[in-house]
């Protein structure tokens, strides 16, 4: 075969470049361009970008007319991303290789950063190929004149899927390629995903349930990178708390590493963490000022943008970061990384492993630092992981009718749809796949008449429907639709500036309304002083040396992953025969003795329970080892079958090795095991229900639906517009709407969401049929042991009840009369 | 649960209301009436048929007490004027026959001769009656010859009990000189309050009352 016109420009270009073009880039090229669909399965800096940008280039320059067109062809690449931080790079790229090869291909970007002078322009003339994140597009969407603007797109790239599809932001996308395949059936869509275990079912989420097997192909960069890990050891066990997260007993030897590298990047995983690292390491080596950083979410984009230049330009010895920095761009100077605190599953393990030694063919080294004791068997259960190469899943998320109900509304703003042909269209998507008619017609109801009983003198507008399509009509509505819109939903914050006029990030409204003047609080690496809150900005001015408060996120704990679970299953088991065989273990033998001798350690087979009474009184300890999602789950499955024996409340509390039912009453688990099977699989969805029901679990759920299908309005950005008026918190609407009203579809996804990814039902219901073949040991301590402490020290609590609310209300009250 | 203040006894009901036995008067605070229509109007979905539970309780509070006058202290109706209005006007004049009071609070923003043209009497700051003060917002300066009823707050109180147990639940504060009524209202959130000296709290579960102190 002659070799196209295309091919002959880029073999030049890679000559001039002096590069190599690597096998799975030209394997991708090739599928690429008998156009063909699929997935790229390939690392951070291995040339993923040019294995699609190249053919989506030799494609252009193959279809280029003889003269050059007068009018341009508008949009034709879509390549999405979902992190604005990667866009720039990304561009970059792009655009240096149209560049060097002469091509006047116009490369734009589209992200809430963009400004509204380059949106306007993109109105006019969008440009050839366009970087954007999930929200930008579907805002794209709102405008009236979406489908000719997406008239002439013929490729759509979606980079790091594996970070999209197992979020909401991933159905968001779902839903728009659903759409944009039925603007053009012709379309090719690829994805970029890093190694996960189900990739063929993120190639299937990617193409959605129509396409056809042929069509698609996954390719795999060959690319077999060393990673060793490494565990920072106390000196004694002793040293490490039993509990506790934060695992800055041992700074002083993280910063012995720093000092032996080049480059080192420190993940922790909270921003307060960081906080706190970065605040620890600069009172105890001062030396560190100018060339230690801080880098999470919740700093700002400039500081931010400064902290990632000085990275890439050598200027910095250490960066304390968040997930903030998982994803993207390269830092070629960092060779060393740290992981302190347990990172809960080996990919993200290994993906921040991977943020080190980037150059090809270079191993990457990263070090562990326990955050408590129990950790240590972490430590060597990740190395396992990361040896045996173990993957694990990212499971996609499914019936999202809260995403649903806001993209229909998106549209409606746009312009408009007929509902049978969207519904065709959002069957097609993976994540809806089963919509049935009958849910179909409630989110219409939703949309449009806001429930399916009208009262009197109803006033609801939002959806209209008109000749038969569905708009919005009032341009009230339609703006704060598309203020509202995505599916990341978090706690109202404030930009915190200094007097004057420097941002320095933001804060959770909750931490400032604790806040009085002159209070000194721990920010983006320096202590601050608090002066005033005005209009949504928080003003600080600098404190000298003050001790002060540490800023708190709201955010959720991590679970552990199943796979790393039944590691520490195992590691633990084996500790008791063969102690010394990691140097993790050898160290954490004092405490196992001590367990020993409280309690025991469980073997694989077995199960164990401890109870104990306390001051705060009687508490039983299980230990499954599961994680803690699964715990939880399991947690409240036992709270409520025990509480269906006698009226009793229990407070649950639970992490990744076990869990525990606390109550003011004495529960005799060796009688009750003996009549009643705690942990049959039997009517197990039916107790789940009934126990998620029981507890405020739903409720606390359904903060993100609400706002996600737009019960909720945070206001106006920067504006301080008066919204209060509309503003109900989503427990109070979780109320209202499931006491008033039957089968409201986004009360029953709190449930599901629940079921499916808190509690993870599929896990638990593995997890109790293994606990089903092992023998249950129940031992009474007469202390709380090393398994169990880390358990009864911790404050987030779930209640869960089968007592009359005003029994238990009298039995309060007498306590607090006896206490006078 | 009764109780007297300044020799006179108010009946303290399960259903978040205050009954004045001497004067057959009902106290309710921050009713808040027109929110959830309010709401509705502006795009967001909440079931317009929870607005008439707020009727429902209040015809089994009138029928159960056989009050003959009503005071709201404020918070009447939570907007602008939208048809809820017309809800509570139909009830309004279902029940000529009792004396209706309203004191004004913040979000009372509905124009006075709405209220008037209802058949009640309107009182822009306090209303004032044999050393009673039936008010809105809670008195920070109180003198010890009135004694306040108020709303506004919206109080909640947190018991705790051993097993790291809590429950919260709406409540009466009552102070030396000042009473708090919990909110009436089914679509309203609460604000915390705590026991300090010389402070009576009454906890209510819809059913029963319960002293805490």
């Amino acid at each position: 075969m002659a070799k196209s016109r295309g091919h002959i420009i880029v073999e030049q270009w890679f000559k001039s470049k002096n590069w190599k073009w690597a096998a799975f880039q030209k394997e991708a090229s090739a599928a690429y361009l008998n156009g063909k669909s699929g997935l790229i399965n390939a690392p951070t800096g291995s040339g993923k970008t040019y294995s699609l940008w190249i053919p989506i280039l030799i494609r252009h320059i193959n279809a280029l007319p003889e003269k050059p067109l007068k009018t341009r062809k508008g949009l034709q690449v879509l390549w999405i991303t979902p992190l604005r931080a990667l866009s720039k790079d990304l561009l970059r790229n792009m655009e240096t290789a149209c560049l060097e090869m002469n091509l006047s291909w116009e490369v734009g970007i589209r992200t809430g950063d963009t400004a509204t002078k380059e949106r306007t322009r993109q109105k006019k003339q969008m440009p050839d190929a366009l970087i954007i994140t999930p929200e930008s597009l579907h805002l794209l969407f709102s405008q009236k004149n979406s489908s000719e603007v997406f008239k002439n797109l013929h490729t759509v790239v979606v980079d790091e899927w594996h970070e999209l599809m197992g979020s909401k932001r991933g159905v968001q996308t779902e839903l728009a390629l659903a759409r944009l395949r039925n603007i053009n059936p012709e379309l090719q869509t690829w994805g970029i995903s890093a190694t996960i275990g189900n990739l063929n079912e993120a190639m299937q989420v990617l193409l959605g349930m129509k396409f056809k097997e042929e069509n698609a192909v996954i390719i795999k960069a060959d690319t077999n990178k060393k990673i060793l890990v490494e565990s920072i050891l106390p000196e004694k066990v002793e040293t490490l708390p039993w509990s506790g997260y934060m695992g800055i007993r041992l700074a002083d030897k993280v910063v012995q590493i720093v000092n032996q590298s080049n480059t080192t990047l420190i993940f922790t995983n909270t921003r307060a963490q960081s906080e706190i690292w970065y605040r620890t390491i600069i009172e105890k080596y001062p030396e560190f000022a100018g060339i230690m950083a801080l880098h999470h979410a919740s700093l700002d984009r400039e500081i931010r943008d400064w902290v990632e230049e000085a990275l890439h330009n050598e200027k910095l010895k250490v960066v304390i970061c968040t997930s903030s920095l998982d994803l993207g761009v390269d830092f070629r100077p960092v060779d060393t990384v740290i992981q302190v605190g347990s990172p809960k599953s080996i990919a993200r393990f290994v993906q921040r492993a991977g943020r080190s030694g980037h150059r090809p063919g270079v191993t990457s080294k990263i070090y562990f630092c326990p955050a408590n004791a129990l950790e240590l068997i972490e430590a060597v259960s990740l190395r396992e992981g990361v040896v045996n190469n173990v993957l694990e899943d990212r499971p996609p998320v499914v019936h999202a009718f809260d995403v649903l109900a806001q993209w229909m509304i998106t549209l409606a703003v746009g312009e408009g749809f007929d509902e049978q042909q969207l519904f065709e269209e959002v069957s097609d998507a993976y994540g809806y796949q089963y919509i049935n008619r009958q849910e179909w017609e409630w989110l219409l109801g939703y949309i449009t008449t806001g429930s399916p009983s009208l009262t009197v003198y109803d006033e609801y507008k939002k959806v209209e429907r008109i000749d038969g399509r569905y708009v919005v009509k009032s341009r009230r509505i339609a703006l704060r639709h598309v203020l509202s819109m995505g599916t990341i939903v978090s706690d109202t914050t404030l930009r915190v500036k200094f007097q004057h006029g420097k941002y320095l990030g933001a804060v959770e409204e909750s931490f400032v309304t604790k806040l009085k003047p002159g209070d000194v609080f721990f920010f983006a690496g320096m202590s601050v002083e608090f002066v005033r809150i005005h209009e949504m900005t928080v003003t600080v001015k600098k404190a000298e040396g003050k001790k002060g408060f540490l800023v708190s996120w709201a955010g959720s704990r991590m679970a552990l992953s199943s796979q790393l679970s039944s590691f520490i299953r195992e590691r633990l088991a084996s500790s008791i025969e063969n102690p010394t065989h990691e140097k993790e273990l050898a160290k954490l033998k004092p405490l196992l003795e001590l367990q020993q001798e409280r309690s025991i350690i469980p073997q694989t087979s077995e199960l164990l329970i401890e109870q104990c009474e306390t001051r705060e009184g009687y508490h039983i300890f299980i230990f499954p080892f599961e994680g803690r999602l699964v715990h939880e789950g399991m947690s409240i499955l036992l709270a409520y079958r025990l509480s269906r024996l006698k009226p009793i409340t229990f407070s649950l509390a639970m992490n990744d090795y076990g869990f525990e039912l606390l109550s003011d009453q004495y529960v005799d688990m060796k009688e009750i095991m003996k009549e009643t099977a705690l942990f049959s699989t039997e009517h197990l969805v039916d107790d789940i229900y009934h126990s998620v029901n029981a507890t405020e679990m739903a409720k606390r759920k359904f903060r993100e639906i609400a706002s996600i299908a737009g019960l909720m309005f945070q206001g106006y950005p920067g504006q301080h517009i008066k919204t209060k008026q509309i503003q109900a918190s989503s427990s109070l609407l979780f109320t209202v709407m499931s006491k008033y009203e039957d089968s409201n579809l986004l009360v029953n996804q709190a449930y599901q969401e629940v079921l499916t990814y808190q509690l993870e039902e599929i896990r638990m219901r593995k997890a109790l049929d293994r606990i089903a073949t092992q023998k249950i040991i129940i031992r009474k301590t007469i202390k709380p042991t090393p398994f169990s402490f880390p358990i009864m020290v911790d404050r987030l609590r779930e209640q869960l009840t089968s007592e009359k609310l005003e029994d238990r209300i009298q039995k309060m009250l007498k306590q607090y009369s006896n206490a006078d | 649960m009764q109780i007297e203040i300044r020799g006179n006894h108010f009946r303290l009901l399960s259903q978040k209301a205050v009954f004045w036995e001497e004067t057959q008067t009902l106290l309710i605070g921050d009713l808040h009436l027109g929110k959830i229509m309010h709401f509705r109007k502006e795009g967001i979905a909440v079931p317009g048929i929870a607005a008439e539970n707020n009727f429902l309780r209040l015809n089994q509070l009138v029928q159960h007490t056989g009050a003959v006058r009503i005071i709201f202290l404020g918070d009447l109706f939570h907007s602008k004027y939208n048809s809820e209005w017309e809800t509570f006007r139909e009830w309004r004049a279902g029940h000529h026959y009792i004396e209706m009071i309203i004191v004004i609070g913040n979000h009372d923003i509905l124009p006075v001769s709405l209220f008037l043209e209802s058949d009640m009497q309107v009182y822009l700051e306090d209303f004032e009656e044999d050393g009673f003060i039936f008010t809105h917002h809670p008195k920070t300066e109180l003198r010890s010859d009135r004694f306040v009823f108020a709303g506004h707050v919206h109080p909640v109180f947190t018991s705790y009990g051993k097993g790291r147990q809590s429950v919260r639940l709406p409540c009466f504060v009552i102070d030396k000189n000042q009473a708090i009524l919990p909110s009436f209202g089914v679509f309203t959130g609460g604000y915390p309050v705590n026991i300090i000296n010389g402070r009576k709290i009454y906890i209510t579960t819809e059913t029963t009352i319960f002293p805490v102190c």
